[in-house]
């Protein structure tokens, strides 16, 4: 038992209001990019996840059981719920620009929750939609001022292609997958040998995990390694993908990674990660899944990506811009002329604390506004300022404001 | 800029892996064997040596408190790290284990008490073996375990088999062969790509591509 830990750092003002000036910046950006917020449930029913084979492991999953038995999952996933809402609709509108901002639950992650902010594009399998969810993951990067990241962008199925004849099981799969990702050489040869493959499938294999870094010579050496049309198509559309990066100008963001694996099975095409420095963990994860629709009786492509918001609140040293809180004390005589003042400095966008002044003075803390009879003392720790008419005050207060915008 | 960091395993694998360092041209002046200092740097700064428990090393690089690790493989596939295992450094070159009282043998159907550093190991080995078995954590004096009765058999690192022997025990059964491995943060090795390719290249050059 963790009994009474503090395990949620979002519990501090300081850190959650970083947390939510990303979110803010992330939802704003989206909707730059013509994306429309949505929401999915808390409670999603088991089988939704267990019918979509080889996404979220069914033991990561928080379950619970409703009172007729039924069994419920908390929300282990933004995209599958998503997919669904979209193949579900009447009208489908394409294509569709949806995004989200929503707590994932996991049994395996310390915390259980996290908040990931995404987007899902459907009904589009091009160049051109691939590139612009990339432009747009490094220009929210670059709004909320993550100092140095990189996106990395591999490909789901192109190193699958050269294991159509092998006729590998799954265990086998799983332990090529682990050595491939790991960029584990040494260990690669002697494990594809002991399986009695082609020496020339090997010798492709072998290389697959060292075809990363500078995309035209990655793309180049990846023209070796080819041994289907699909191999090549794929590589063809990676390359205009790459082209089209060069336009947004954001190429020296981007570095390819052939040997990229991700877990979740879904993904049939491009797939990315964003990686900040000094943090081991990916900030953002992403890739074309053009056949998750079908799981719904639908064959609409998709491309989608999710930000971890509570890693880049993290890395958000200072807070970029904090207003004070004014606390406004009062003679009780002069209450309700108090509270009409208050209510007029927070329409200038002033925090405001109400309290009724103290016997003595001592209780002051600063900044504050005292409202006496026939007059106000504004003070903080550097001044202390006195007005005939609370009209006087907000217009003072409005000069300081137009001021601080002019600087 | 910060330093490349690079985390190490101290004691006795150390010394190695420094003169392999030294051999690529990689050197940290003030490191020598008695010294009692954790972090060194070189010359220019641009690279900072730490030094860790062998089993907190592939943590460090995962989290990307450290951007390369030079680490024996048991404790990365202990510790399970997500990490980039990109070089072989063709040194520390041991096996791992299972070893029980000289004469004894390894039975197939029956639940084992099994004493060791490495559970997961031990567990991922036997699991092969569709057999199950219990886990006796030990922090070290493993070959002691199978004597005093504390476990039936134990899974460690054997290097020559002089401790085993001298303890009356003997290998049963190899589970895989190690050695120190270089590895590097998945994130560092994209946002740093250019440091940790020049250091990847001069270790290259000296241990050979596999």
């Amino acid at each position: 038992m963790r009994n009474k830990q503090l395990l949620h750092s979002m519990f501090y003002p300081e850190q959650f209001a970083k947390k939510r000036h990303v979110i803010h910046k992330l939802t704003d950006r989206f909707a730059k990019f013509g994306y429309q917020q949505v929401e999915t449930p808390v409670f999603e029913n088991y089988d939704l996840y267990n019918d979509v084979q080889g996404t979220v492991n069914t033991t990561d999953m928080l379950k619970l059981i409703d009172p007729s038995g039924e069994v419920l999952v908390l929300r282990p996933d933004a995209t599958i719920p998503i997919t669904r809402h979209y193949t579900n609709l009447q009208n489908l509108e394409t294509p569709g620009r949806l995004s989200y901002v929503l707590d994932i639950f996991r049994s395996t992650a310390e915390e259980r929750s996290r908040t990931q902010a995404g987007v899902e594009l459907f009904g589009e399998r091009t160049p051109e939609a691939d590139a612009e969810l990339i432009a747009l993951a490094v220009t929210s990067l670059n709004e909320i001022k993550i100092p140095s990241f990189k996106i990395e962008i591999g490909h789901a199925t192109f190193y699958k292609e050269l294991l159509h004849e092998a006729n590998l099981n799954a265990i086998q799969q799983k332990q090529l997958d682990q050595y491939i990702q790991s960029k584990n050489i040494s260990e690669i040869v002697p494990f594809l040998k002991e399986l009695n493959l082609d020496p020339d499938l090997i010798k492709k294999l072998r290389k697959i995990p060292m075809l990363y870094g500078d995309t035209s010579m990655v793309i180049k050496e990846a023209e070796n390694i080819i041994s289907t049309d699909r191999m090549r198509e794929e590589l063809d559309y990676l390359s205009d993908v790459y082209q089209l990066l060069q336009d947004y100008h954001i190429e020296s963001y981007i570095s390819i990674n052939l040997g990229l694996i991700n877990h979740m099975n879904y993904y049939s095409g491009i797939i990315f990660q964003g990686f900040a420095e000094g943090l081991g963990q990916p900030i953002m994860m992403g890739g074309r899944y053009d056949y998750l629709t079908h799981t719904f009786q639908q064959q609409t492509p998709a491309i989608g990506f999710a930000f971890e918001v509570d890693l880049l609140a993290n890395l958000l040293y200072e807070m970029p811009e904090k207003t004070e809180v004014i606390e406004l004390l009062y003679e009780s005589a002069e209450r309700e002329r108090a509270f009409i003042l208050a209510e007029q400095l927070r329409v200038f966008n002033k925090k405001i604390i109400t309290r009724a002044a103290g016997e003595s003075g001592s209780d002051l803390k600063a900044p504050n506004i005292f409202v006496k009879s026939k007059k106000s003392i504004y003070s903080n720790q550097k001044e202390q300022r006195e007005f005939k008419t609370d009209q006087e005050l907000l217009e003072w207060f409005l000069r300081k404001d137009v001021e601080k915008c002019n600087l | 800029m910060q330093p490349v960091t690079i985390a190490l395993a101290k004691g006795r694998p150390a010394k190695q892996s420094i003169d392999l360092l030294k051999a690529a041209g990689i050197h940290f002046e003030d490191f020598h064997e008695k010294t009692r200092k954790l972090v060194f740097f070189n010359k220019d700064k641009t690279l900072r040596l730490i030094f860790l428990k062998g089993m907190d090393v592939p943590i460090y690089v995962e989290k990307g408190a450290a951007d390369i690790g030079i680490v024996g493989r048991d404790n990365i596939i202990e510790t399970e790290a997500d990490v980039y295992e990109i070089l072989d450094l063709g040194i520390g070159k041991c096996k791992f284990s299972v070893a029980g009282k000289k004469g004894s043998f390894l039975p197939d159907s029956q639940t084992l008490t099994i004493g060791t550093k490495y559970p997961n190991i031990a567990k991922n080995f036997f699991e092969k073996r569709n057999q199950t078995i219990e886990t006796v954590k030990l922090n070290g004096s493993v070959e002691l375990a199978p004597l005093i009765g504390l476990a039936d058999y134990i899974v460690d690192i054997v290097e020559t088999g002089n401790t085993l022997r001298e303890n009356g025990l003997e290998v049963l059964a190899d589970i895989e062969t190690i050695s120190t491995k270089f590895i590097v943060n998945k994130a560092s090795f994209v946002t740093r790509s250019n440091e940790i390719q020049d250091v990847l290249k001069k270790l290259e050059q000296v241990v050979g591509v596999g």
